[in-house]
């Protein structure tokens, strides 16, 4: 394991333990450019959610990010990020890592859902996910990418980026999630790519109840066009499904996936629908905290 | 004839015998079902964006550079390396990383029907010989059936021209011609488009074939079954298309 971590780096890890049948955070280690939220509660649950927060409102040309996730035994909670990952410019040619590793043990249930990733113009850009779901075990995360931030306010302007998700359910890999994105080589608008559209998002359930006729229901739920956005659900090679949405902003991608999380939480957790309060003043209260 | 001469003929024989052994696999008629896929493009026809010749050109050589690169071209010459290497076990490490990759439940099912029948055929022309090779995909096939691996028409393929001595740069180039010959003819029964129009279309494909083939040489693990947003949503939403030619 590596142990120096230079000071411009991130570096975040997590624990959820239950405590007297309370999920409790019991690991909220950060060190560098990396903050963490204190504990919060929602409004109209008791769940508990922490807020992954990076000083300086983004990553910086050649930094490695590093976060560790560990849902113990039969918690449940939730990871989000106090706002979009921004990948600023790496004029170097050098490239920005993140790397995210997360564990969810038996009965254990988490929530991950980071904001989109935003790279900005000449960003180079690489994020390696690895989940690894223990059988009995249930995630919800979502991600997603978008067509970036440039001074000539130009789309695509960043020069690369490759996220990897790879999940793994039970011990054996569920779903190897490779996306690269590479506005040099491709002409981005086109049919294949964004196809005219700017952010690209994606959920991606495991759970033991996710099977094919849970596919069909979420695929009915969605069956009526959005309008400014093309969206699909399949289900993958065991207990697990994907959505993904192509849409032309960020909120109203954000918007389709919350109805499909809406619902599974409502499905599997009996929980109600997700407000993360990530309203101006929440965000305020948040800058507050740190 | 001289001796020599008759020698030298007998080995162009044997190379043209060889030549004729890959042109069968690499046709689309040879019969594995490969006319009932059109890996997305189905999707974008019914949307009305792929419409005619150019479109689907552009659709096929986006599919060609992006998701078939990263995918079953890149699966071609990592199977021929572990071939080479005699690492028999990367096969069904490569099996499952690029069958994992695919998020749409069609494109893994349409990918595991055609390996299937590809490899009962492959198995049924060539199972009198002690290839390793057919050894392989035979253990292939019974490792489908037993659900410990998904199968892949790329990774058989590699496996017969492995057979055949060829490298892989013949083997993706030429894997590259027979998917793309396939999805011409697709194109030309579905939008539909000419049989001319399809013969232009394959015939400027050659350069992107080639250039595909260039850039896998630089390609290591870490980039198989890597996609891009449309060509996946395409693949996944086909499977809610109301009226469809094609099962992917």
């Amino acid at each position: 394991m590596k142990t120096y971590i230079p000071s411009n780096d991130g570096y975040t890890e997590i624990e959820f333990t239950l405590q007297g049948g309370r999920t409790i955070a019991s690991k909220r280690i950060t060190k560098g450019q990396s903050r963490l939220s204190a504990p919060l509660h929602l409004n109209a649950e008791d769940t508990l959610v922490l807020f992954l927060i990076t000083m300086g409102g983004g990553l910086v040309e050649g930094e490695h990010y590093k976060t560790f996730i560990t849902s113990r035994e039969n918690t449940h909670a939730i990871v989000a990020s106090q706002a979009p990952t921004y990948v600023f410019k790496c004029n170097d040619g050098k490239t920005t890592f993140q790397d995210v590793k997360v564990k969810v043990e038996k009965g254990a249930e988490l929530e991950y859902l980071p904001d989109d990733v935003i790279p900005y113009g000449n960003s180079k850009y690489k994020q390696t996910t690895q989940i690894d779901v223990e059988k009995g075990a249930s995630l919800l995360y979502t991600d997603g990418v978008t067509a970036g931030w440039s001074m000539n306010h130009k789309d695509f302007q960043y020069r690369y980026a490759h996220m990897i998700s790879r999940i793994s359910y039970d011990g054996q890999l569920l779903f190897n999630d490779n996306l690269i994105l590479d506005p040099h080589a491709f002409e981005m608008a086109e049919i294949g790519l964004f196809e005219g559209y700017k952010n690209y998002s994606s959920l991606v359930v495991v759970d033991e109840r996710v099977d094919a006729k849970l596919v069909k229901e979420l695929q009915d739920l969605n069956s009526r066009s959005f309008p400014g956005a093309i969206m699909g659900i399949s289900l993958l090679e065991g207990p697990g499904m994907v959505v993904r949405v192509l849409g032309e902003s960020i909120n109203g991608n954000r918007a389709i996936l919350y109805k499909s999380i809406d619902w599974l939480r409502s499905k599997f957790y009996g929980l109600p629908h997700l407000d993360l309060r990530k309203d101006v003043s929440f965000i305020n209260s948040l800058n507050a905290i740190r | 004839m001289s001796s020599s001469e008759r020698q030298s003929a007998k080995e162009e024989y044997r190379e043209i015998d060889k030549n004729l052994e890959i042109f069968q696999v690499c046709d689309s008629t040879f019969p594995i079902g490969t006319f009932n896929h059109s890996y997305g493009m189905e999707t974008y026809l019914r949307d009305g964006i792929v419409h005619d010749a150019p479109s689907f050109e552009k659709w096929l050589s986006v599919y060609l550079e992006t998701q078939f690169k990263w995918g079953e071209g890149l699966a071609v010459k990592l199977v021929m390396e572990a071939l080479d290497r005699e690492e028999y076990d990367k096969v069904w490490q490569i099996d499952r990383i690029l069958t994992l990759s695919a998020a749409a439940l069609e494109t893994r099912k349409g990918a595991s029907l055609i390996a299937v029948q590809m490899i009962d055929l492959l198995v049924r022309l060539y199972g009198d010989t002690d290839a390793k090779e057919v050894e392989i995909l035979r253990e292939y096939r019974i490792r489908i059936r037993e659900g410990k691996a998904f199968g892949n028409q790329a990774i058989a393929f590699a496996l017969f021209m492995h057979m055949k001595g060829s490298d892989f740069r013949q083997s993706v180039c030429y894997y590259s011609y027979s998917i793309v010959t396939t999805m011409v003819q697709n194109a030309v029964r579905a939008i539909p488009l000419g049989q001319k129009a399809g013969q232009d279309i394959l015939h400027t494909i050659f350069g992107d074939i080639i250039k595909l083939s260039s850039a896998i040489e630089e390609l290591d693990e870490s980039y198989l079954g890597a996609s891009v947003p449309g060509v996946e949503l395409a693949q996944i939403r086909h499977e809610t298309t109301v009226f469809r030619l094609f099962m992917s």
